[in-house]
């Protein structure tokens, strides 16, 4: 079982995936921004977290993860694993690209939604075993 | 929709002081706002600086004359009037400046009334092109408008119901009743085949000339295949079938925009495979044909019957025949294989002979 925090400013889709990783008997926390998401991240030092990447704008998903690599006070939680999910290509049908300062981790995956179960959980399984 | 409009602006472009004042005056008096060149060079300097709506422009002047400022205007300002103004009335110098894209002339001596007849005509016609050009605008800003609500504003909602029904359908918080399994599963199919349509749909309206054009690239048929081929056999394998390829002429040149042709042969291959029989081969062949390179795509299905053959293409056709319509399918995978290899200088076409199957011929220039 981890810790596993959703940051998504979608309330159905935060629902499913909560429902989802909670069945297959993760812990799980929610925001719906990435301000909170970040506040969530240091008071209970989360496992993964499943980051929605296209909230008020693209860039707001990944200045979270700028936050968490980049920054002094993130120091603790920069190894922190993100599963990037995005309906990003559903909805203009292409892949953005990524700014080079949100970087990136070699491991940090990427889902498009809307997902299946299996595909959810086996991404989510294989980041915490890394 | 259109606003009042201010006076009309006419230029007249005229080494002979006495014509270009008097045209003015009397231009002026009719309510038309002027300006005035006493050259060609003048004159072209006046249509960058404040361009006019209609350019009256005399034939015959020293330097640049009428006909050269007649040929820079259509160029540059493809919307703007000009009447050509010739003292040698002979038809062979009306002739050549209506050629050259004059909307009218005028043969010195004329009348005020002769002017002011053909200035209106002329600007009648500048006020219609001028309602195209915005009639087109607000067909586009629409078109950009609607493109923008069907991907928003309905693909989002469409994605998120998709995940809620995730759960139930994954029996997450615990077994569905049977009962309930097959009516789940027929929504979950329903809405993957409605992302889809929206999916193709989109894609479709995004395809245009330009876009296909500014991404033109060299290539050859060999390497056109192949990853033709990369994109598309796990598919084939997962189906049961086969996949085989034939290139005759793997070096042929070919300049495509290789996302969009790659997309529209993988729709070939996936109906193909689709429609075929159990185990049944899939056969992706490769050649040239004059100067067309032929990209063939076969499967041993139930064909195309010679009286569909003219609809297939057509978006959102759906055949009516049972075998086709048990299939899911958007009705827009030939469609958009037609644009694209139309947008390519090439095209598509049908062969089959009812229950031998079906080929589809992918042309492109080489």
């Amino acid at each position: 079982m981890a810790k596993i925090l959703i940051i998504d400013d979608d309330d159905d889709f935060r629902t499913a995936t909560q429902a989802i990783l909670e069945a297959a008997g993760h812990q799980v926390l929610t925001a719906s921004d990435g301000k909170v998401g970040l506040e969530i991240v240091k008071a209970e030092d989360p496992d993964l977290l499943v980051l929605d990447i296209m909230m008020d704008s693209i860039y707001e998903g990944f200045s979270v993860i700028t936050t968490l690599r980049a920054t002094p006070e993130y120091m603790d939680y920069r190894d922190i694993p993100v599963l990037m999910c995005s309906a990003v290509k559903q909805i203009t049908g292409e892949r953005f690209d990524i700014p080079p300062e949100a970087r990136i981790a070699q491991g940090d995956d990427f889902l498009d939604k809307p997902f299946t179960s299996e595909v959810l959980l086996k991404k989510v399984n294989a980041l915490l075993q890394r | 929709m259109s606003s009042q409009r201010p006076p009309a602006h006419v230029l007249c472009i005229d080494d002979d002081e006495v014509a270009r004042e008097s045209s003015e005056v009397l231009l002026t008096r009719w309510g038309f706002r002027v300006s005035l060149a006493a050259s060609g060079e003048a004159g072209l300097a006046a249509v960058e600086s404040d361009p006019p709506d209609l350019i009256l422009v005399d034939l015959q002047m020293p330097g640049i004359d009428g006909l050269e400022v007649l040929e820079r205007v259509r160029e540059d300002h493809p919307s703007i009037i000009c009447i050509m103004i010739t003292g040698h009335a002979t038809l062979q110098t009306a002739v050549e400046a209506m050629k050259q894209g004059a909307y009218d002339f005028l043969a010195k001596p004329f009348s005020p009334d002769e002017l002011k007849l053909t200035v209106a005509r002329g600007l009648e016609r500048r006020q219609l092109i001028l309602e195209t050009e915005e009639l087109k605008a607000e067909k586009a800003l629409m078109q950009a408008n609607f493109m923008t609500l069907v991907s928003h504003q309905m693909r989002s909602p469409l994605a998120a119901v998709r995940q809620l029904l995730e759960v139930p359908a994954s029996q997450t918080l615990g077994p569905v009743p049977e009962a309930y399994q097959g009516f789940i599963q027929r929504a979950v199919v329903r809405l993957d085949l409605l992302a889809r349509t929206l999916n193709a749909w989109l894609a479709m309206s995004r395809l245009d000339q330009d876009g296909i054009d500014s991404r033109k690239g060299s290539g050859n048929l060999g390497e056109l295949i192949r990853h033709l081929e990369q994109r598309a056999e796990a598919d084939v394998a997962a189906a049961g079938q086969t996949l085989k390829i034939e290139v005759g002429d793997p070096d042929t040149q070919v300049t495509v925009d290789q996302e969009s042709i790659l997309e529209a042969l993988y729709n070939l291959v996936s109906n193909a495979v689709k429609y075929n029989q159990p185990q049944g081969v899939v056969t992706v062949q490769g050649r040239t044909q004059g100067n067309m390179a032929i990209i063939a795509i076969s499967d041993q299905g139930p064909g195309v019957p010679a009286r569909e053959a003219d609809y297939i293409f057509d978006e959102f056709y759906r055949s009516r025949r049972q075998e086709i319509k048990a299939k899911p399918g958007t009705g827009l995978g030939l469609a958009i294989a037609r644009k694209v290899a139309r947008a390519h200088g090439g095209d598509i076409t049908v062969e089959s002979e009812p229950g031998q199957g079906a080929t589809f011929l992918v042309s492109l220039p080489c």
